[in-house]
């Protein structure tokens, strides 16, 4: 465990001096600021049913797209170009916790982006005369329902990510196939849902299994303020499967 | 060296086959895993109010459903943008609900199928086909032969055109409970006091129109005489009592005070414009007055030409919730004032009387109407408009809100000035056809007045002048600027 915990240290101060996290911390925080400050305005123009938390965490797949891969891909894609996966695997660290290690590194940071967020609604009430739309802001359900959200998501995105990153040496084709399986997990399940029903005569025919994997609807259910055990063992189980292919992906190099 | 290459080759290739089932068998569990995930879950609602989640009544109604009940949405899906994207999204999240709840009770009883109207085309046909159902959006609930169906409009309450509320649940709870009540009720027409007939096709005083009207939407309708019965016909859900020109014997009277206190049943009466009945006294005991005089309106708009009264003034009653909201008019002829007045009753407490029509702010109720004497309002005799023209009043027993499904409902009592409206010859106007609806919904408790309230819909504005949202801007930049600064002192560092 001792050992576990060292590489994940190694891992974790890795992260932070490299580039690739600051550009991708800076593009996502940027992103997510301009975005916020659109929502306010939507909010002055015309009443809307959702509150701003709500709105803002609909759009978590507009960051996700581009900050998972660039944390992901450098991996053990870079490793294995400059084989320094193949001697860090001679050493007495074992595969599965060198994955976990460095999935935790990049989880900890895409939590750190995502709580740098909730600066935003304090911005916005300190810096203007919304003193009175304090508890709009501060909408506790929708807010930690949607932190609740993107940090259970995070887990089989950040996986995935990593998955792909050992498939490759290329931090490109990394972030590429990266890029590739997000938008699968996303936007797919959705693209499912207009193919017309298999049986139609079977009441729900597969309509429930593929209502099951629809990353849009349990991101409302999350801001909305209802907690369902189903997306939990979605993302949990899809996290463990991607760590596990991930770990074997890794083995095969020893 | 060759042999030695063979087995390298052949282990490398168990290793390989070792690998690829270790990644089967995980998928399999995973798989199966979430297969039981996805029926067994638990769902808890966080938000103060409890907006996403069932009321007691409805959580102990899906638990006692006797019989099978299907819930069919026909509905056009179209996407983000589409109109029925937040019907459908309301209906998921209800009907999901309700799902999870009679499973969770153990109730095998309900299911729930959404049909794409333009996806799924072949099943939308054969649903709506087998139902005998025209309308292609439609939202139908099924329990044997029995059909309800739920016109997608009435799910919201509306105010200035804007959704404020969702009563997706009451409305499903309502329609449930119509299509496994246990047998069919007939509606009694009293008779033998001067009565319009059932039969009659006068266009006056006769009820033809009526009759047929209910017939053909499955209510059984016969005529009723009291006298020599020793009570109210069990399998009565309504009585009707339409135009009756004489008093009412005390036994009679007897029978209806009854079976409207103790058996909670539900009588409409419909008034002549003059005339003793006899019913006073019991309209009084819930808290309805049938005040003097005859209802004149003198506003532009407010008469036909045949001087029938339009009436488009509506109270907040299940009974009238349509008509307000599609904005449709009531023909009546000459009606008598009939107003709550709940100190009248006995024990006000357990009553709820409301007013249910309204003439328009330019009437008023003439007391002296005399054939020769010009209609003129008389202040300090005549009453000023806006005068309601019907008053409905139920009774609440003690224990009404609590989720008691054995407990006394209460009986319901109607009342209108006019018993004209019902007659052929104003039967033909839609609002009046409406009203008698909303009244048989009312009277069978199958209106949304169960304890189901109505779910908020919650609307934000935030107030910043446009000076304010420039200069917040940059300050939203604030956490970007500090990872970039925290960026530019590593590299420094580094360096």
């Amino acid at each position: 465990m001792r050992r576990f915990f060292r590489v994940l240290a190694h891992e974790w101060r890795c992260l932070w001096l490299s580039p690739a996290s600051y550009v991708a911390g800076v593009l996502f925080l940027l992103l997510l600021g301009l975005l916020y400050w659109a929502i306010l305005r939507g909010f002055t123009l015309l009443p809307q049913e959702q509150t701003p938390a709500t709105q803002f965490f609909r759009l978590f797949w507009i960051p996700v797209f581009f900050v998972v891969p660039l944390l992901t891909m450098r991996g053990f894609a870079e490793e294995r170009r400059t084989g320094m996966l193949e001697r860090t695997l001679t050493t007495t660290v074992r595969p599965v916790q060198l994955v976990l290690a460095k999935f935790g590194a990049v989880y900890g940071f895409y939590l750190l982006l995502w709580a740098a967020t909730l600066l935003f609604p304090w911005i916005a009430v300190q810096g203007t005369s919304l003193e009175a739309g304090r508890r709009l802001l501060y909408d506790l359900p929708s807010l930690w329902g949607g932190l609740l959200f993107v940090a259970v998501s995070g887990l089989l995105f950040l996986s995935l990510g990593l998955f792909c990153s050992s498939l490759s040496r290329s931090q490109l084709v990394s972030a590429i196939l990266s890029f590739t399986g997000l938008f699968l997990v996303i936007a797919g399940s959705r693209l499912l849902l207009e193919i017309p029903r298999v049986t139609p005569d079977a009441p729900g025919g597969f309509e429930g299994p593929v209502r099951y994997l629809q990353v849009f609807e349990h991101l409302l259910d999350f801001s909305a303020g209802i907690v369902d055990t189903r997306p939990f063992l979605f993302y949990l189980s899809g996290t463990v499967l991607f760590l596990f292919l991930t770990t074997v992906a890794v083995a095969r190099r020893l | 060296m060759k042999r030695g290459r063979e087995d390298f080759r052949r282990l490398n290739r168990l290793r390989l086959g070792n690998t690829l089932l270790q990644v089967l068998l995980a998928l399999l569990l995973l798989g199966a895993l979430n297969y039981l995930g996805s029926r067994y879950y638990e769902r808890w609602d966080w938000t103060e109010d409890r907006r996403f989640s069932l009321s007691p009544e409805t959580r102990a109604r899906l638990a006692q459903l006797a019989e099978p009940v299907e819930i069919l949405v026909v509905l056009p899906s179209g996407g983000e943008g589409a109109p029925t994207e937040r019907l459908l999204a309301d209906l998921r999240r209800l009907l999901g609900n309700f799902r999870r709840v009679a499973r969770e009770e153990g109730n095998p009883n309900l299911s729930v199928e959404f049909i794409d109207l333009y996806k799924d085309r072949r099943r939308a046909r054969e649903v709506l086909g087998r139902h005998g159902v025209s309308t292609p959006e439609s939202i139908l609930v099924v329990s044997g032969s029995r059909l309800r169906q739920i016109p997608p409009h009435t799910l919201y309450e509306t105010e200035a055109g804007r959704i404020r509320a969702f009563r997706g649940e009451a409305a499903f709870l309502t329609a449930l409970l119509e299509v496994t009540r246990p047998e069919d009720e007939v509606l009694y027409f009293l008779s033998g006091h001067g009565e319009y007939g059932l039969e009659s096709v006068d266009p006056v005083e006769g009820l033809s129109r009526l009759s047929t009207f209910l017939r053909t939407r499955g209510f059984a309708v016969e005529s009723l005489s009291l006298g020599g019965r020793a009570a109210v016909p069990e399998d009565a859900g309504a009585l009707f009592l339409v135009g009756p020109l004489t008093r009412l014997p005390p036994r009679e009277l007897r029978l209806l005070r009854e079976y409207l206190e103790a058996r909670d049943g539900s009588l409409l009466t419909f008034l002549r414009p003059e005339g003793e009945t006899g019913l006073s006294p019991l309209f009084a005991d819930w808290g309805i007055r049938v005040g003097e005089g005859t209802v004149i309106d003198r506003s532009p708009g407010a008469r036909t030409v045949a001087g029938d009264l339009l009436v488009r003034a509506y109270g907040a009653h299940p009974a009238t919730r349509s008509l307000d909201e599609l904005g449709l008019t009531v023909l009546l002829g000459l009606s008598r004032p009939v107003e709550a007045d709940p100190q009248l009753a006995a024990d006000p407490g357990t009553l709820k009387v409301e007013e249910l029509l309204f003439s328009s702010g330019r009437s008023w109720a003439e007391r002296d109407r005399r054939p020769g004497v010009p209609l003129r309002f008389e202040e300090g005799v005549d009453r000023v408009g806006p005068v309601p023209l019907a008053a409905a009043a139920r009774r609440q027993s003690e224990n009404r809100f609590r989720i008691d499904l054995d407990a006394s409902l209460g009986g319901r009592l109607a009342v209108f000035g006019d018993a004209g409206f019902l007659a052929n010859e104003r039967l033909e106007a839609v609002g009046n056809r409406l009203l008698v609806l909303g009244l048989l919904d009312w009277a069978l408790e199958r209106s949304e007045e169960l304890n189901v309230p109505a779910k908020p819909v919650r609307s934000y504005l935030v107030v910043l002048s446009d000076e304010e949202l420039r200069r917040l801007l940059p300050m939203l930049a604030l956490p970007a600027s500090l990872l970039t600064m925290a960026g530019i002192v590593v590299a420094l560092v580094r360096r």
